[in-house]
């Protein structure tokens, strides 16, 4: 966690007033985060408070990447999710097909989720690495899976509207795990 | 990576030599970019690059060879495969035995990929990838009057050789690659190399590779040695030349033309070239769902070929309908075991068939998650049977042959009718039902009178009955007719006169309307939005279900029922399936919806160009690319076939307003056609006298041809 540290940003939102804007009202946590993720790792710690949600641990032993089936989030993971690995951190990716990750078409189960899921893994799996695709609503799931990780890493589109980075938004608001926002590219439009 | 078509807006040197051709190799064909498919790989998009491995997928109808570059390729994915050769395979049954690549050289790492095109006209495939030093240059293609028989040549620069492409490259000497069930690939090649002279010349390579395959006996060595020495004998120039010849046939035959709409020509002879590359004209074929462009689906046969890929080959090349129906009529007698070990008479085909036509439906699947879960076509879904008869019908109604629903495909149509007889059971109001089926939506399982299913038998029964009584057989079968004929008028079919609708199976009305635009727009996975079990209690349905019966049998459905069926169940179609907007898009134009139509063609040709499915890296969808053939010639141009003694052929195009011209060229009777449909009126040109109905009218057509309307 430390080597992270120091090679990131790091923000605790507790700390986090809520920065004025004009108009007078002020940003939520999660959009100020979001502006000091823009263009850089920004590592979100949760509370430390002993009866509070988990701290930071010393060791990590797994890490949880939510991804989407983008080539350009995909370029951004792989050498994190190799340094982990040379760190002998366990990886898991989760993917949500969720309303607007959905393939335009699904010929249905067997034969077309054997194939779906073979390229999937092909394009998307490291070796070495677990990848789980499940339904549902992603934001849910994704904190459900953050209950086994030590760290959560998700990259997002640097899209700070109002309108955009919906589950990444929910994910800073009650993520009880470290949570690393890493950037990339730039917007894209099945971010939500 | 960019890809280009036929739009000409690029600077891809239209008219100028083909880029790739080594040289020696040329002569004849100036670059068209409205035949060639051109992708420029920067190495940035490894995801299109698989996708582009199904695209540039060259075969020959016994081989097919995957577009993988020649510098390496996933060894986890089969490059080579040969139809209609099976090995046993976890979770699927049988796949197709994977076959080595022949394609390989010894070249350095990180080489771009460069530009590549797939020329339609002949399907040659070249690489260029121009890197001072760097410089490949490749050709390769799958000889279509020599099945099994692959060329590729090269240019390499001394700098990019990591080693011998005689010694590094595919086996000298014949080398078997058998089938547990029988038979075999036999896979010999032959690599020259000629050196530049000096460091600065690029080396000169050709290869030629010989598959040897047989599904039933193991090839003989002497058969590939044979093989390979001929091909080299005759070397890489005079078999493209052979090449161009056999493909100038088949485009003659076959050729499409939209004349104000490019790219979408494009798309139709990128349809045409798969759909002839994948199927065999000699033997028996067997067309996987995916062909022989990719491993997905196993090779496994499924109604697609019968429906969607044969109703094609009818029109543009008889013969490999002939060996499409081969393979059916080879395993009758599975599906007459299947059938008696239903506790039936007749024949029952399998859902997925493979090498010897027992049903290889797996029972079990992953889903999305990848969680098992049961299948359950393998048991419930019996239209293919009938699917099969129809297919029969279908190659004798384009041919004129009555010969052959008389001799080999009688079998087909009898077997297949004395099922249905015994497959419906009787009320007691003498109306006949089949019950527990799956029909074309497969949201909804296990449903009673699926109205497809039963329109689909009627036809079946009908059919088989007229053609036993005109054999003036004393089989047995004569005897049946009478019972064929009262099974037939007796089946339900959902139809109801008030609304001119049909029910798609008992029940469906009753279930929740909820419409496609409910839960998005189309097309749309409608299972991964709402699950399996809140899907089947709506109205949503995966793809044409009651609409393929106006498909596939329009003369069995109620006249002028087309247009309340399309009203009802269009908005309830979430085209889940890459089968569902082609046939749409057919039934629209004909019901005179021609822009609503041209939107779905557009969608069916971005099924596999713009990877909708994410599985296109596993191989082309064959059943699409025949849909979008079937809309543009029986939706668009509104060609019509019925009957082996149809007194004419019909012809009623209904044309999107920005179409200028729809040029088409087909086979119908054995006469060879070419027609130039415009708005209001028909050129035919034929070799023959031939008589066509256009827009109502009938012609007689003394040649070359003449102007109807």
């Amino acid at each position: 966690m430390a080597a992270i540290s120091d090679a990131v940003s790091v923000v605790r939102p507790e700390l986090l007033g809520g920065a004025p804007i004009p108009g007078g009202s002020n940003l939520t946590v999660s959009q100020e985060i979001l502006e000091r993720a823009v263009g850089r790792p920004l590592l979100v710690l949760p509370a430390s408070e002993p009866s509070g949600p988990r701290s930071a641990p010393a060791r990590l032993h797994r890490i949880l990447v939510p991804m989407d089936r983008s080539l350009s989030e995909r370029w951004a993971l792989r050498p994190l999710i190799e340094q982990a690995q040379a760190l002998q951190i366990d990886v898991h990716q989760l993917h949500v097909l969720g309303r607007t990750s959905r393939p335009a078409m699904w010929e249905g189960s067997g034969h077309h989720a054997e194939a779906w899921l073979a390229e999937l893994r092909r394009r998307h799996q490291p070796a070495g690495t677990a990848l789980a695709v499940v339904g549902g609503d992603p934001v849910e799931r994704i904190l459900s899976a953050a209950q086994k990780a030590d760290l959560v890493m998700i990259c997002w589109h640097c899209d700070t509207s109002p309108d955009r980075a919906g589950v990444v938004r929910a994910v800073i608001d009650r993520m009880e795990q470290p949570l690393l926002l890493i950037p990339v590219g730039s917007p894209h439009p099945e971010d939500s | 990576m960019r890809t280009t078509g036929g739009d000409g807006r690029d600077d891809t040197g239209a008219g100028r030599r083909r880029p790739g051709l080594p040289a020696g190799l040329d002569g004849g064909l100036p670059f068209d970019p409205g035949w060639c498919l051109v992708v420029e790989d920067d190495g940035e998009d490894g995801d299109l690059a698989r996708v582009a491995e199904s695209w540039f997928c060259v075969a020959d109808g016994t081989v097919g060879t995957r577009g993988v570059l020649e510098d390496g390729h996933d060894p986890q994915s089969p490059v080579v495969v040969a139809a209609g050769l099976y090995e046993p395979a976890d979770g699927v049954g049988e796949a197709l035995v994977p076959l080595p690549s022949w394609c390989t050289l010894p070249v350095a790492e990180n080489i771009p990929a460069g530009r590549r095109v797939l020329d339609l006209r002949d399907g040659v495939l070249t690489r260029v990838t121009d890197a001072g030093d760097r410089t490949l240059r490749t050709a390769r293609f799958a000889c279509a009057r020599r099945p099994g028989t692959g060329v590729l040549v090269a240019e390499a620069h001394a700098g990019i050789l990591t080693g011998d492409p005689v010694t590094d490259g595919p086996s000298m000497v014949p080398q078997l690659w058998p089938s547990p069930f029988g038979g075999g690939a036999l896979v010999v090649a032959g690599t020259r190399v000629t050196s530049g002279g000096s460091p600065d010349r690029p080396v000169a390579i050709e290869r030629v590779a010989v598959h040897a395959v047989s599904p039933r006996r193991t090839p003989r060595p002497a058969t590939a040695a044979k093989r390979l020495a001929r091909a080299q004998e005759l070397g890489p120039a005079a078999l493209l030349a052979e090449q161009r010849r056999a493909w100038a046939r088949r485009w003659d035959r076959a050729d499409i033309e939209i004349v104000g709409d490019p790219e979408l020509t494009l798309v139709v002879r990128f349809s045409l070239f798969h759909l002839l590359s994948s199927t065999a004209r000699r033997g028996e074929a067997a067309v996987g769902a995916r062909g022989l462009t990719g491993p997905a689906y196993a090779g496994h046969v499924f109604w697609d070929t019968d429906a969607f890929v044969l109703p094609v080959l009818a029109a543009v090349d008889p013969r490999a309908t002939r060996a499409v129906l081969d393979y059916r009529i080879r395993r009758l007698g599975a599906a007459r075991a299947r059938a008696t070990a239903d506790g039936r008479e007749g024949a029952r085909f399998p859902w997925e068939s493979a090498h010897d036509g027992s049903d290889v439906t797996p029972r079990w699947g992953p889903d999305h998650q990848g969680t098992r879960v049961p299948i359950r076509t393998g048991d419930l879904e019996e239209h293919v049977t009938a699917d099969v008869a129809w297919a029969a019908w279908r190659h004798a109604a384009w041919t004129g042959d009555w010969s052959f629903l008389t001799g080999p495909g009688y079998p087909l149509m009898v077997e297949t009718a004395r099922y249905w007889a015994g497959r419906v059971h009787w009320d007691d109001r003498e109306r006949a039902h089949i019950d527990h089926v799956i029909g074309p939506d497969e949201y909804h399982e296990d449903v009673d009178d699926n109205a497809f299913t039963n329109v689909m038998a009627r036809w079946n029964l009908r059919r088989a009955a007229e053609l036993v009584e005109r054999s003036g057989t004393d089989g047995r079968e004569i005897e049946e007719v009478p019972a064929w004929r009262k099974a037939a008028d007796g089946l339900v079919d959902g139809y109801d006169r008030t609304t001119g609708r049909y029910e798609q199976f008992a029940g469906y009305d009753r279930l929740e309307p909820v419409k496609v635009a409910d839960l998005g727009t189309p097309p749309l996975a409608a299972d991964l939005v709402l699950g399996p079990e809140r899907l089947a209690a709506t109205q949503v349905i995966k793809q044409a279900d009651v609409l393929m019966a106006h498909f596939l049998v329009p003369e069995e459905t109620a006249p002028g029922s087309l247009d309340a069926n399309l009203r009802h169940y269009l908005p309830r179609c979430a085209h889940g399936s890459s089968l569902s907007p082609s046939v749409h898009a057919t039934l629209l134009a004909r019901a005179g919806r021609a822009d609503e139509a041209l939107a779905l063609l557009q969608v069916a040709a971005a099924v596999d160009l713009e990877d909708l499915t994410e599985t296109t890296a596993g191989g082309l969808h064959l059943a699409n690319l025949g849909g979008i053939w079937q809309a543009v010639v029986h939706g668009f141009a509104g060609v019509t076939v019925e009957r082996p003694d149809d007194p004419a052929l019909v012809i009623d195009p209904r044309l999107p307003d920005g179409w200028d011209e729809l040029r088409l060229s087909l086979a119908w009777h054995g006469t060879p056609l070419h027609l130039t449909c415009r708005h209001d009126s028909v050129h035919v040109a034929s070799p023959v006298p031939v008589t066509v109905r256009v827009h109502g009218t009938l012609a007689r057509i003394e040649p070359p041809g003449g102007w109807v309307g």
